[in-house]
């Protein structure tokens, strides 16, 4: 009995994160004001959900979310092979690094290592590969992002796509 | 303290204290927030100023212009006010909260000499913006993102503040950047002037008056330390590595091996691969034009230590202290180069076929001595065959055979223990002649490496036949070209040499 008891409690703790209270689906709008609100809501959200996650990532690349659902999303991020082919967790689900991770290294476009080049960028590999070009603070695939890590990705993101700006001062210009 | 309402949270605010003596005649605007202007913006917010007033004000509430907006930015009155869009024009008062999103940005100035702007995904607030008399005192709070601050010029003393949620920035210069975004470290960067970092570790300072730009971040002492982590190239990338480098560690790469970088010993890392048996092919591959070549042919990993005396050899020869070594190079942990130029470009640790480790200066000093040593870092005992090589021609090496002969080789094969090898071969470069004519040649004595002579030969010396030590029989080591016997400890120095240091093992 105390063996059953010790085993339940080893399978409880292996059980992936889920987001109790998601964002409402108000803030799943595409005009500028349900944006915002969306990504600044997200940034107080102790865990990032997969909806949370694929629905910034559209907005991210397309500046709109076309899909009403996340089973929408889910296929229009695996169309765009955003996600990999294979993903099939739930919406609730904290969504972890790896799976961001190779949304990330397609919109960068990064070709990484070998292992990543000959199988693809998985998640474990697009993982060590945006820890390495310093996207990612030392991560594994399995951990998840909080609301707040997750929007610092998304800017730094911005930042490599768009570059930083620097100060607009006449004191540089002396 | 709350910040922004937070629930909870470890969230210490940050401060950037600037004190800046700005003497510029105060201009400030006297708006009137709902006059009835007809405007439907909340209190707090008003449209671009159309009639600007001249009225000097001693004291006072001072008011944020946008200047520029760039993408989707929000603003409002207060924390109980909706959310507004930006336009530039837009005057806001204290207490006014502004946020962007991915690819925007928005610039604030408050008079009459800063500006502030907010880059994306961030959220600022202007807590504060009073004038007392000669005194502007300005206090912005910044949930997170970043924001880069700056007062314009010289003139009315300035008291300003950045909150963030990590860290003290005390400014002392004029423009400078806060970023504070989890789950990255947070960084201050001065442009111009010099500011004060302070988190919950430390002080440290960063720029410097009328210097440039400079960052620290807040996982690294001092800027000096976040310059040289941002700095660092990694050696895995051709790139990154001389060209000799590259040449080096594709030829390993090319015979099977496997490249990586040690972070720990900051070294490039090779393992497998098969070390070049046939000298004449060695010579080819060599990539400096001073070379000290260490192979194995077993499963071990050894690492390669040269010592160097740099001084002329005559002088080393009769100096009674003997061997005084000023240089050291070891594959690893910062050893791996030395002021005069030499280097190691790899630490090969092994594998099934032996390794090859290679210690070169592209631009040896002209006199020096050089001492070898060997360490069997894990692994059974293995065969070590050692050279040295300037301008492709072996080098005679110096040593003491185990029956306390001083001898000389051109190649050196040590049976590499657990004892390790240390201090014992000797290299004169240039060659010393009555070194070279005197000393008994054991082994290999062929300093062409590409002619190929019988590895029996013996070298004689004009004149008078020296004594000369057996050939050693081949021990079923392919590469094995002279005496296989390991040195022995504490032999008596070599009397020709006039107090060299003797050969020794080292106990580990």
């Amino acid at each position: 009995m105390p063996f059953a008891l010790l085993a339940a409690l080893a399978f409880a703790g292996c059980q992936s994160t889920h987001v109790a209270k998601t964002l409402p689906a108000n803030l799943y709008a595409n005009d500028g004001d349900a944006q915002m609100e969306f990504w600044h809501s997200l940034a107080d959200a102790k865990v990032t959900s997969n909806d949370e996650a694929f629905h910034a990532i559209l907005l991210y690349v397309d500046q709109k979310d076309p899909a009403t659902d996340y089973t929408g999303r889910v296929k229009a991020l695996k169309s765009r092979q955003l996600i990999p082919a294979q993903f099939d967790r739930p919406a609730d689900e904290a969504v972890t690094r790896g799976t961001l991770a190779v949304a990330v290294c397609h919109i960068l476009k990064m070709r990484g290592g070998v292992m990543m080049t000959v199988l693809g960028p998985t998640p474990r590999y697009a993982t060590r590969e945006l820890v390495y070009e310093g996207v990612y603070p030392p991560s594994s695939e399995q951990q998840t992002f909080s609301g707040t890590e997750f929007v610092g990705v998304i800017g730094k993101l911005d930042d490599l796509q768009n570059g930083v700006k620097p100060p607009v001062t006449n004191r540089l210009k002396e | 303290m709350k910040l922004f309402g937070q629930p909870r949270g470890l969230i210490r605010s940050a401060v950037i204290a600037c004190a800046v003596a700005v003497t510029v005649a105060p201009i400030s605007r006297a708006l009137n927030m709902g006059d009835g202007n007809a405007t439907t913006l909340p209190a707090g917010i008003a449209p671009a100023a159309t009639a600007p007033a001249a009225t000097q004000q001693v004291s006072g509430s001072l008011q944020a212009t946008v200047v520029d907006v760039s993408g989707n930015v929000q603003v409002r009155a207060g924390d109980d006010k909706p959310w507004q869009p930006v336009k530039v024009g837009m005057v806001v008062d204290e207490g006014a909260e502004f946020r962007t999103g991915p690819r925007s940005s928005v610039r604030c100035t408050i008079p009459p000499d800063q500006s502030f702007t907010l880059d994306r995904l961030g959220t600022v607030k202007v807590a504060q913006a009073l004038r007392k008399g000669d005194r502007l005192k300005t206090e912005l709070m910044m949930k997170y993102g970043r924001t880069n601050y700056s007062v314009e010029a010289a003139g009315l003393e300035h008291e300003s503040t950045i909150a963030s949620p990590s860290g003290t920035l005390a400014v002392r210069g004029t423009v400078i950047s806060l970023y504070d975004q989890p789950p990255y470290a947070p960084a201050a960067t001065s442009f111009t002037g010099l500011a004060m970092f302070r988190d919950v570790k430390r002080q440290t300072s960063v720029g410097s008056k009328n210097g440039g730009t400079q960052t620290v971040a807040g996982n690294n002492a001092s800027a000096a330390d976040t310059a040289l982590e941002n700095s660092v190239t990694d050696p895995r990338f051709n790139n990154a590595r001389t060209p000799a480098d590259q040449a080096l560690i594709a030829q390993e790469s090319s015979r099977g091996a496997v490249v990586s970088f040690d972070p720990l010993a900051q070294i490039t890392v090779v393992r497998g691969g098969s070390p070049i048996t046939n000298d004449a092919q060695l010579v080819q591959t060599l990539p400096g034009k001073l070379n000290f070549v260490a192979r194995w042919f077993s499963n071990s990993n050894v690492n390669l230590e040269v010592f160097a005396d740099i001084r002329d050899p005559l002088t080393a020869l009769f100096d009674p202290k003997g061997f005084q070594p000023t240089e050291f190079l070891y594959p690893g942990y910062g050893l791996n180069n030395t002021k005069s130029g030499g280097h190691i470009a790899f630490d090969h640790r092994g594998g099934p076929n032996g390794g090859t480790e290679i210690a070169y200066w592209t631009n040896p000093p002209k006199a020096a001595v050089f001492g070898l040593g060997a360490l069997l870092i894990s692994g059974p005992s293995v065969e070590l065959k050692l050279q040295a090589y300037l301008d492709g021609q072996k080098q005679s090496i110096f040593y003491v055979d185990n029956k306390g002969n001083f001898v000389k080789t051109k190649t050196l094969d040590v049976t590499l223990t657990q004892a390790s090898l240390i201090g014992g071969p000797i290299i004169f470069i240039p060659a010393v002649p009555i070194l070279e004519d005197t000393t008994p040649t054991v082994g290999d004595s062929n300093a062409n490496p590409t002619s190929r002579k019988p590895k029996h030969q013996r070298a004689l010396a004009s004149g008078n036949p020296l004594p000369t030590v057996p050939p050693p029989t081949n021990g079923g080591n392919p590469a094995s070209s002279g005496n296989s016997g390991s040195l022995k400890a504490n032999n008596a120095a070599a009397k020709a040499a006039g107090g060299l240091a003797t050969p020794q093992t080292r106990g580990r």
